[in-house]
């Protein structure tokens, strides 16, 4: 290939806030719920309703906004962007145009290339839509306003991003800062975070930008890195080819892993955006900045450099551990308990991973409290259990929340310490096991595990296994 | 006098004296509709059922003496433009159809607390749009005055209704002067309050910066009681103002003595009719004689309030009338291919002519390439016309206008030039685009016999003044009429 | 898809150049004004979601070009650095507070449906 092209990326990030109530109703926001259970005539554009705006809305995009280092509008307004759609229940969506809540923010993010610095355009509140489902057998469509006027923060990116590397580091980097904040649990999967990908290509050392496509419809981390290079490269090859790109919408669909535009003669996308006359201007005072600002939890950063001073734990752990503030949490309220930040570092980074992993669970879906996995280090830590046992029942911690205390004494797991029985069993995986003995007395130390293991199988496993090995070692040696 | 054209005040006296029991209120009330309405179409739908079930609740309360408010058993009649739980509402449109609101406008609620008994909803323009009450789907209502001519609008079944004495008072909404020039046509007494005033939630949405609700009434005093029922904070309406204090009726004081009255000279020159000038300054003569200090002034801008209007308005409209798509509620076309069709079908049969006319102006000012040139400098207008009012109430307590500039005119006449018909609301639109509060009371009649109303305008938040002086001018032509009356026998 | 770049009116007075405005233009007066076309017409029932009649189509036009003549009275007014004014009033944060007031809403949501499946509404599809 003779020329170089350069990928010129912008986000547009949408963010559901964890309120409890819509942004202008008292509805429920809880994601799920029969269809239209949470509706009233506000959320569901009835003749005569008006909105009011909910208070925590406001707090939460200026969190955002203060840990993205925005510039906060003093005034502030809504206006109506006006489009038919069956999910929009008036046909215009409440939102900000002329005067969003925040602008001219950053975040920094690091890749392989190096860290570097995203700029964020703007920052605005705005309502969401509701559900569209498509009724194949009826070729209808069905509309569900459950998900109508739950808030949304809508972060828009200046052009700044370069590769689809730099797009997930980005949308990772906004999705910890966020779920830190806990303005919003981010799970891409159920819709609380998304994303379109403003994408155009130019040759490299071009002073312009290309015309650029609008990337709408990408669910998960994987199909935006998916879309960005077959966008790209489409891109490329028309460009190749002597063709132009037209500036249009496109959707991405994941399972065929191509995109296709948005057009109809219907869809003439001119919004007519004026300002909401229902709702008043936001007056945003250096007080209420200030009142946001010192209630802002910890962040990241703060956080590991914390860690590094008041936890022993190696610096790899302590990067993990916060890569998600639940897990983050986890950790501190387990340590609070135990005082053993090593053993719960352990536990997390090894046993509570690999079950993630094995049953596909994301870290905010961890049900399980940290006195019950803060007891159960207590418990392997004097002995009671030993650590298969330890293991086993954490899976049940982990899967049920069970008290390990109780369940321990409930299923008799409590390690075996009486010698006397543990000489029983050991004298008896002596005599049914001649040809291990003899192995050990060749000089065979490995044999001695076999007997062990057998010793532990009469024990059901419960035996303490060092005082198992010192009453078989004096045993064959004797 | 007919009985039913007594004052909403009167007959809540009588009712709490016993002399009548609510029942019979309402069986007068439903007796005249059954007797005038098939001719005069002021209604388009009557909850009798609803409504003298209400009267037994409400009779027991007031003979338990729970309910001493002055409008407790009264019977009224609401714009079906306020939304009414369980009683359909129709804006006066095919495309709401057979819509039963879930809710009831704060405004109905408030009244229901103080025991007025809702009898029906009025005809309207549809959608409030139009100043005659011609563009209903529902039919024209006419003036009782002269069934040859309209009631004036967009409230002018409201305005009909309470003029032939089939309700003791109604409610109305005003976005363009859709309360004061429906009264000044069929001489009853209609105000306007301050933007922010009485909630407008469960009001079907005009222009949302513009309208209000407020009283069509037969007195002054009724008008000032009905406003203490409906005005208040309302938490699910951003836009509503509390206030301190109300009392508009503790406030009708029979005086004005050095009250400042400011007479725009621009409104009483071109374009009113003389008759209709003639009357009103008559009427501000009476203020004058009573004590009122009385000056001519130049209010300036006036021919700009109505393309400003008309720009802000319907660019509202526009918006606010996209949620009729055939999806949620009221009518569907049944004949469409594909989702777009369908809304485009639903709204162009569902719509009619006049509201068509303004979504397309409005989608048009807002459209991408216009709204600079249209919208915000219609906004800028609206800045420079709130100027010139604040200007003009730094020197006067009240400026008096006329509710329209001529009397009702002819049915079908004014919908031939629709810019003829939006001039119509040159002296009220203003009002709206200000916010201020607006009255309007009858004050005589031409030379056809048709009432002529005057409208005075009060500051923001100074209702009390204007009702004072529209209170003042009515006791002294009752006195007067009285004494006349006396030299008769 | 209609680009509105393509759909000119013919007007010397739309370029909302505020203030920089020849005086002989006055509201009703002016009548060589404003010229809507087919397309425009079209777009705008596009963007109003209403389709017009051959007939009512040529009423609009003639409706909406006499509207925009008789509003370009604005254009005589000097607005330059006069701040649009969308509230009369400068009231400003007014909000509530985060608390669920709504239980279940579904049957009065759909009460007026012209056409429900169950407890949803039913539209023509809207993707295909």
């Amino acid at each position: 290939m003779s020329k170089q092209y350069e990928t010129v990326i912008g986000l547009e990030v949408h963010v559901e806030l964890a309120t409890k109530t819509k942004i202008f109703c008292g509805c429920s926001t809880e994601f799920g719920g029969a269809p239209n259970t949470h509706t009233c005539p506000v959320c569901t554009g009835m003749p005569g309703s008006l909105p009011v705006l909910n208070k925590q809305v406001v707090d939460y995009a200026l969190a955002i906004a203060i840990a993205t280092q925005c510039e906060v509008t003093p005034v502030c307004k809504f206006d109506r962007k006006n489009y038919f759609y069956p999910d929009n229940p008036q046909n215009y969506q409440i939102s900000q145009l002329y005067l969003p809540i925040a602008r001219n923010g950053f975040v920094e993010i690091e890749t392989n290339s190096g860290i570097k610095k995203v700029r964020i355009h703007e920052m605005h509140m705005e309502e969401d839509a509701g559900k569209l489902i498509h009724d194949e057998w009826d070729d209808t469509s069905l509309v569900d306003f459950n998900r109508s006027g739950v808030p949304l923060v809508e972060i828009v990116s200046e052009p700044d991003m370069r590769s689809a590397d730099e797009v997930l580091a980005y949308m990772e980097k906004l999705r910890l800062i966020i779920q830190y904040l806990g303005a919003s649990d981010c799970k891409l999967q159920e819709g609380s975070m998304r994303a379109d990908v403003n994408l155009s290509v130019r040759e490299v050392g071009s002073p312009s930008f290309g015309t650029r496509t609008e990337m709408k419809n990408l669910n998960s981390f994987k199909a935006i890195a998916r879309a960005i290079e077959a966008e790209r490269q489409r891109q490329i090859e028309i460009i190749e080819e002597g063709g132009e790109v037209i500036q249009e919408t496109r959707r991405w669909d994941d399972n065929k892993e191509y995109s296709y535009a948005m057009r109809s003669k219907e869809d003439a996308k001119d919004y007519r955006y004026f300002p909401e006359p229902d709702l008043v201007p936001i007056v945003i005072g250096e007080d209420w900045i200030e009142r946001i600002r010192s209630a802002q939890p910890e962040l990241r950063t703060e956080k590991l450099m914390r860690y590094k001073k008041e936890f022993d734990i190696p610096e790899y752990d302590a990067k993990i551990l916060t890569e998600s503030k639940h897990m983050a949490d986890l950790f501190e309220a387990t340590t609070a308990i135990c005082h053993k930040p090593k053993k719960v570092s352990n536990w997390l980074m090894v046993e509570t991973f690999r079950l993630m992993k094995e049953t596909g669970t994301e870290c905010e879906e961890l049900i399980f409290s940290p006195s019950h996995l803060a007891d159960l280090i207590n418990l392997a830590e004097n002995k009671t259990i030993n650590s298969t046992v330890a293991k086993e029942v954490f899976e049940k911690i982990f899967r049920e929340d069970i008290d390990p205390n109780i369940y321990v004494k409930e299923m008799g797991l409590a390690t075996v310490n009486d010698e006397e029985a543990i000489e029983k069993a050991a004298k008896q995986a002596i005599s049914e096991n001649p040809k291990s003995v003899e192995d050990y007395k060749n000089g065979k130390e490995k044999a001695i595990g076999f007997l062990v293991g057998q010793t532990m199988k009469t024990l059901k496993g419960q035996g303490n296994p060092g005082i198992v090995k010192e009453v078989l070692y004096s045993l064959l040696n004797n | 006098m007919d009985n039913n054209l007594m004052t909403g005040v009167t007959l809540g006296k009588k009712i709490k004296a016993k002399e009548i029991s609510v029942k019979e209120a309402l069986d007068s009330y439903y007796k005249k509709i059954k007797e005038v309405d098939l001719q005069i179409n002021s209604y388009i739908t009557l909850c009798e059922e609803e409504a003298y079930q209400r009267a037994e609740e409400v009779q027991e309360k007031i003979n338990k003496g729970e309910l001493a408010s002055p409008l407790a058993g009264v019977p009224y009649a609401a714009k079906d433009v306020l939304c009414t739980k369980g009683i359909r509402t129709t804006c006066a449109s095919k495309i709401l159809g057979d819509f039963k609101p879930t809710f009831s406008a704060t405004a109905i609620e408030l009244l229901d607390n103080e025991g007025a008994i809702l009898i029906g909803k009025t005809n309207m323009d549809e959608f409030a749009m139009g100043s005659t009450t011609e563009t209903s789907y529902y039919g024209p209502t006419l003036n009782p005055h002269d069934k040859e001519r309209v009631p004036g609008g967009s409230s002018g079944g409201s305005a009909a209704a309470v003029a032939a004495g089939e309700c003791a008072f109604a409610l109305g909404s005003d976005t363009g002067g859709s309360i004061r020039q429906p009264a000044s046509y069929c001489g009853i007494v209609g105000i306007k309050p301050t933007y922010g005033t009485v909630s407008r939630y469960g009001l079907i949405a005009y222009g949302s910066s513009l309208d209000q609700i407020g009283p069509l009434s037969n007195s002054v005093e009724d008008a000032a009681i009905i406003l203490d029922a409906i005005s208040a904070k309302d938490e699910k309406d951003s836009t509503s103002v509390g206030r301190d204090e109300y009392g508009f009726a503790k406030a009708l004081a029979d005086d004005v003595k050095g009250l400042k009255i400011g007479i725009p000279s621009d409104y009483f020159g071109e374009g009113l009719n003389k008759e209709v000038a003639d009357v009103i300054l008559k009427a501000v003569d009476v203020l004058r004689q009573n004590g009122a200090i009385v000056e001519e002034f130049d209010l300036s801008l006036v021919k700009y309030a109505i393309p400003t209007y008309y720009i802000i308005a319907s660019a509202e409209a526009s918006s606010n009338l996209s949620r009729f798509d055939g999806v949620k509620y009221g009518f569907r076309s049944d004949d469409f291919e594909g989702l777009h069709d369908m809304y485009k079908k639903t709204r162009s049969e569902g719509f009619g002519a006049e509201v068509k006319r303004r979504i397309m102006l409005g989608s048009f000012v807002l459209s991408s390439g216009y709204y600079d040139a249209y919208y915000l400098k219609a906004l800028r207008a609206k800045a420079l016309i709130k100027e010139a009012f604040n200007r003009a109430f730094a020197k006067y307590d009240v400026i008096v206008a006329p509710g329209s500039p001529t009397t009702a005119p002819k049915l079908g006449e004014s919908l031939k030039d629709p810019i003829q018909m939006y001039l119509s609301d040159i002296y009220t639109v203003s009002v709206n685009l200000a916010g201020l509060p607006g009255i309007t009371i009858p004050v005589g009649k031409d030379g056809k016999g048709l009432p002529v109303g005057m409208q005075l305008i009060g500051d923001c938040y100074n209702e009390k003044t204007i009702l004072r002086a529209a209170y003042n001018y009515e006791r002294t032509v009752e006195e007067t009429k009285c004494q006349n009356n006396m030299k008769q026998l | 898809m209609i680009n509105l770049m393509n759909v000119k009116l013919i007007s010397n007075e739309m370029n909302g150049n505020d203030g920089n405005v020849s005086n002989d233009l006055t509201g009703k007066e002016v009548s060589m004004g404003h010229r809507i076309d087919d397309e425009t017409i079209e777009y705008v029932g596009i963007l109003a979601k209403l389709s017009l009649t051959g007939q009512e189509k040529e009423k609009a036009k003639a409706d909406m070009e006499k509207m925009l003549d008789y509003i370009d009275t604005l254009n005589e007014l000097d607005t330059q650095g006069i701040e649009p004014m969308s509230h009369v009033f400068p009231v400003n944060n007014v909000f509530r507070d985060d608390v669920i007031s709504n239980g279940d809403g579904s049957e009065e949501t759909l009460a007026n449906a012209p056409l429900r499946k169950n407890n949803e509404f039913e539209v023509p599809k809207t993707i295909g």
